[in-house]
This record gives C-alpha cells, structure tokens and sequence, in this order.
C-alpha cells in the first residue's frame, strides 16, 4: 500500500516521503480499515518534528492519528466489525497517512451513512473532544460565558458550536479577519483577534472585568498561564490540547495562580478504553470507557445529521497534496479541518 | 482609644520559642472598612508560623509585627463605613492576616462574621476558617454529591476535621488519613468511614482497595507534595482534586509543579481554592492586577450561617483539641509546628 513516512524528524515538507510498504495485519482487538479519509491533527507535527519526549514512534513511521473508512479485516475478538464504516484514531495514535491502517476497537466508532464525507471524517476529535471537555469535564451551563482559543480551528470551531448548544455565551479568540468571520458565522457572541489587542484585557472587559466561567484552551504554554487571569470565581479551565507544541505538556504550571484564581484546572484526554478500571489499576491514569464514548457518539452524530452541529471541513485535498496541506497548517493558514481524500 | 497592650511580636525570623516575645505596644487605630476586636479567643493556624520563621509569605510586614491571621472576639472601634458593626461578637481574619497575637486586633470588616452568642467559647472561635475553608472546597468547588467518596488528608488537623464533617453531612462516603493512633480516632469518631493511619500504611493502595480500584471522586488536600501524586493515582474518571495547601513543602506553590500531562491523563478537575474574602472594589483591584478570584462578603456570610445552623442543630462539632492562655502562645504554636496536636488549639484571652 502507498504510505506517507517520516524517515528523519523535521518540516513535513522535507521529510515526508511517499512510500510503498506492507498492508499491517489487526492484532487482538483490532481492526484493519481500508482508509477513505485521513483528517489531519496539529499532533501529527509534533510527532513529524519529534517533539514527543516520552512516546518515541519507531523510525521510519507513518504519521497520522485520525482515519476515516471502512473495516476491511478484522482481528481476534472484533468480528463483529466487519464491513462497518468507521471513524478511528488508529493503534499508537499513528499510521494513519496510508491506505490501509490497523485501530483497536476501543478507539473506533461507527460512522452512520447518512453523515457523508467529508463532514463525516471531520468529527471524532473535535467534536468528542469538545464534547467531554465542555459538557462532562466543565459542567458548562446555559446562561454561562464560554471562551474558546483558536476558534477557527478544528477542535475550536467545534467548541464554540458546542458553547452556542448549551446556551452559553461564547467569546472566541483568533488571529485573522477571515477566521474571526468564522467564528461569528460558528455563533461565538465576542471576537477578538490575539494578534492584534490584548486578549486578555478584551475577555475581561467583555465579561464587566468578571472572566469567564469556563475556557477551552488547546493552545498550551504562555495562552494557558494568560489565561488563568480570565477565569471567573470557579471558572473551569479546560486544557485540551497544546497545539503551541507538545512540549508545554510537560512544561510545568505554578500552582499560586490556580489557587488564588479560585477556579480548577481540568484535564481533559480521550483515549478510550474496554476497561477503565483495570487500565487505571495498570497505569494510574483515567481514560474514559468506550461504551460511554458510543454513547456519546450516537447523540453527536443525531445532533449533526439534524444540523444542530456542523463539522467545519476548511480544506480537502488529495493524498498526493498531504504534505503540503500539513505545513499550510503549520503556518495557522488553514480555517477548520483539513481531510486528505484517498 | 489611647493606651497600650499586650501582644506576642516576632523580632526576627525563627523558630516560636526563640524569637517570639511579649511586647506592650499601643492600641491600634482601625482605618476606613477596618474595625479593632477585643480579643476573647485566637484560633492558631499553621499559615502563622510562616510569620514567625519567614517562610514562604506574599508580603512581608516590617519587623516587628504579630503574627495571628484569625481571631475571635468583640468589635469595640470602628474605622469609616463600618460603624454599624460596634458591639458585635465576631470572627475574623486579621489585616494583612496577621496582627492577631494580640489584646486587640485591626480586621477588615469583610472578612467578619457575627458569632452568635449561643455559640459558647472556646467553639465560638474554632469554627471559621477550617469550615469556611472546606465548605469553600466541598461545595463551592467539588459541587460534592450524596454518595460520592472523599479522601480527607490531615484529617485529624484543623480543616480535616472540618472536611470529615462537612461531607458526612452531604451524605459522602468519607476515606480519612492521619498519622497517629489519637487522631485516627478522631477521625473515626467525627464520622469518617474508613480511617489510614498513613504511618502505617500504603494509603493509595488501600483506597484504591476501598473502592474496587475506582479511586475516590474529590481529594481533599493540604498537605500537598508530600501526597499529591500517590492521591492522584486514586482520584476516579472526573475527579476533584482540591488543592486547599502546600503544608508539606510551601515553596512548591511557587514553583512549576503541576504537569499538565499528569491532568490531563488523570482526566480529572485540579481545583484551586483560597480562602479569602474582599469587597467588590478590591475584588476587581486584584482581578485586575494579579488575574485572581477571591470571594465575596455574600458567600462568607452564606457558608458562615450554614456552619452555625449546622453547629446549633448537633449536625457538626467544633474540634478543640488544647485551649490555652495568651502566655503559652509560643509553646503551642511549637507544638502544632512538630505535629502534636489534634483539632485546633484555641488561646482564651483573659478579660
């Protein structure tokens, strides 16, 4: 099969080859999913720039963390699946630039027929994402002020649809005029371009110098610790992400400020698992049960199919474009999500 | 009022016994929203010997000064705005939270509360500030349902002991460590469930063991690095986890401690809270300026008739475990520093 692959960390551009390598066969628990549609994700260069310091990929790897397609073969245990239209993020959270890639069944979600491509690869990470964070993790309330970073983003634009849905008032930041246009098409209420006032002086005063109740911050490193001076009184600061760079993941924050700033720091991650508590009893971490996450799904893929919500696909481009789909990403061009067809 | 008083005052930095001495010193004046309290009683808390050794404080008085964040007593001057309040018998945080080692003592009149006199001494002044600061962690914060379980660190000090209570009350299942077989029993009796003494034991492992490997849904902490990690491997899927103190390590509030990574696998809610109440316009001043939250009068006073109603219907104690005299102020301190009390320790001011 055709495979996009790093074979030396760098620009995508540079280091990306497309190569032909071996069909991988679905271990226990697997699925082998012949790929329609590959979505790509901002953790996608931090791997292709080895910026991970603790999850090494073998080299040379297949980038790629979201898939979209059908389940081609299945392994041991996941017969069940064959033939299904799948979303999925794939085994290790890489492989997915291929034509065919292998993904446990904790991590796969059916996808309904009447959701077409490309709106149909455009879900599983935002909206899921969106979804734990905002409404499970946060507890965000109608009538509360919502603020979600990069809001033309894919993982924002699905927040402030999702802010809007609960009946929350939403300020959203971004760094365009085209993409704030995007988040008052979206329903955000405020938006503030960061590169061009101070944001956090804009959210305050937004708020009559209150802040927010709750913030949706998949940036990471200095716009998280900024952002700690617009929570409100038991504001909930939601970190979903690090698109500024993995780094800041490990980065450490100074408790003071969340402890005068009487609001909560929440973390949010969703991998999901068969077994939450044995996954727990093995690594001490908590990820969510993947029952719960087909729970879930069902009512967001309702809520699209009933144009409640709508997956904002900004680019779709052919496998052969990919590489250069990724750098216009890297350099904040992109508005919305990116799908490479196969 | 002209005239001078007595007052335990720090000289310079160091350990109770050496550098705390009794000074006459004169009666002070209370400015604008400030009152003067007779002391009746002073509640000893921990955060004062970081004023006594120099430790990790925000602001540092001029030597020398009181130390004393918390008393209790009768408002017998009042600055401008706070007239109304002349007479009444009061909680409250001293200015600057210290101060309060002392006959008479300056308090902002928001961070006040009326201590009804049916509330009898010493209870009357063990019942604010660990209670606020759990009701504040508990309910504000963790929003804490019937049927949830809590660990409560430190569980036999001060706001452990409150926690304990506080989440009884709410109809939690309560997981309670501390280091002694005396205040295991303490905590048994307040009500907790299942008591560590963590001397002895693994307490991670046995609260995981106590709820099927689930882990508890609030931590209630504020001992801080000493147990954080080993608490946030047993804290469940939407957990929260308060973070009320850093008693074991102060520095670390200051340090880059918290990973994110380690927050955002745990999927769990790390909440900050503070106990400290200001007035609309020093709210916004400290918003404002440093990007904090304290929380209004309005709050203080719901959560300060809740603890009494709670107190006056037998649904709460207050755990006074040593009452003392003002001249034994450096000895007891001394003995809270080294761990060697239980609940607070409460100075009876003579009259």
């Amino acid at each position: 099969m055709r495979a996009w692959r790093v074979h030396e960390y760098g620009a995508p551009a540079d280091v990306l080859t497309l190569d032909d390598v071996e069909i991988p066969t679905p271990g226990d628990g697997e699925l082998l999913i012949r790929v329609q549609a590959i979505t790509l994700n901002f953790n996608d260069l931090d791997g292709i720039h080895g910026r991970y310091k603790t999850v090494r990929t073998p080299m040379p790897y297949i980038p790629g963390m979201e898939v979209m397609g059908t389940v081609d073969a299945c392994g041991p245990g996941a017969e069940a699946w064959a033939g299904q239209r799948v979303v999925a993020i794939p085994s290790g959270a890489f492989g997915g630039y291929a034509e065919f890639v292998t993904a446990p069944t904790a991590m796969t979600f059916a996808m309904p027929e009447s959701i077409p491509l490309p709106a149909a690869a455009g879900i599983l990470m935002p909206f899921h994402l969106g979804w734990l964070a905002l409404y499970e993790r946060g507890g965000l309330q109608d009538g509360e002020t919502l603020l979600v970073h990069a809001g033309a983003g894919g993982a924002g634009s699905a927040a402030i649809q999702l802010g809007v849905h609960a009946g929350a008032r939403v300020i959203a930041t971004a760094g365009s005029p085209q993409k704030l246009a995007v988040c008052r098409d979206l329903g955000a209420d405020v938006v503030i371009n960061y590169r061009e006032v101070d944001w956090v002086a804009a959210v305050l005063a937004a708020t009559g110098g209150r802040g927010v109740d709750v913030a949706f911050d998949a940036i990471g490193g200095s716009t998280t610790t900024e952002t700690f001076k617009c929570m409100a009184f038991n504001g909930r600061h939601l970190i979903v992400g690090f698109a500024s760079g993995i780094e800041a993941e490990d980065e450490g924050i100074v408790p003071r400020p969340v402890v005068f700033g009487n609001f909560s720091l929440v973390g949010v991650c969703h991998a999901y698992v068969d077994d939450p508590i044995g996954f727990k009893a093995m690594t001490g971490f908590n990820f969510p049960a993947h029952a719960d996450g087909v729970e879930m799904h069902t009512e967001l893929c309702g809520l699209i199919e009933a144009g409640e919500l709508r997956p904002m696909i900004g680019q779709e481009v052919v496998f052969t474009e990919l590489p250069a789909a990724l750098a216009a990403m890297e350099r904040r061009e992109t508005v919305g999500r990116t799908v490479v067809r196969i | 009022m002209s005239g001078s008083m007595r007052a335990w005052q720090t000289h310079e930095y160091g350990e109770p016994l050496d550098v705390l001495q009794l000074d006459d010193v004169p009666i002070p004046e209370p400015g604008p929203g400030e009152v003067r309290v007779k002391t009746h009683a002073i509640p000893l808390n921990l955060n004062d010997l970081e004023r006594i050794t120099g430790g990790n404080m925000m602001v540092r008085p001029d030597l020398p000064y009181s130390p004393g964040m918390e008393v209790m007593g009768i408002v017998d001057a009042c600055g401008e705005g706070s007239e109304d309040r002349l007479g009444e018998r009061v909680v409250a945080t001293t200015k600057g939270a210290h101060g309060g080692y002392a006959e008479y003592a300056i308090c902002p009149a928001i961070s006040m509360f009326s201590m009804p006199d049916s509330v009898p001494l010493p209870d009357a002044a063990a019942l604010y500030f660990p209670f606020h600061l759990a009701w504040l962690g508990l309910v504000d914060r963790a929003d804490l349902q019937r049927g949830e379980t809590v660990l409560v660190h430190a569980a036999a000090g001060g706001s452990g002991s409150a926690a304990i209570q506080i989440a009884k009350h709410l109809g939690a299942r309560v997981i309670a460590t501390a280091g002694s077989a005396e205040k295991v029993a303490l905590c048994r009796e307040l009500g907790a469930d299942v008591v560590i003494d963590y001397t002895a034991e693994d307490f991670a492992a046995v609260v995981l063991a106590e709820t099927g490997d689930r882990g508890v849904d609030v931590v209630f902490d504020n001992v801080g690095e000493a147990v954080m990690e080993d608490s946030m491997k047993c804290t469940a899927y939407n957990g929260r986890y308060l973070m009320m103190g850093f008693a074991s390590n102060k520095l670390v509030a200051d340090q880059p401690f918290l990973v994110p990574r380690r927050v955002a696998l745990g999927n769990l809610k790390l909440c900050g809270v503070l106990l400290a109440y200001a007035d609309p316009d020093m709210s916004h001043l400290v918003k404002t300026a440093m990007g904090w939250n304290f929380a209004s009068g309005e709050l203080g006073e719901r959560i300060m008739s809740e603890i009494v109603d709670l107190y006056s219907s037998g649904t709460i104690r207050a755990v006074v475990g040593q009452t003392v005299g003002f001249d034994e102020i450096p000895a007891a301190i001394d003995a809270m520093a080294r761990r060697a009390t239980v609940g607070r320790t409460i100075v009876m001011v003579d009259a």
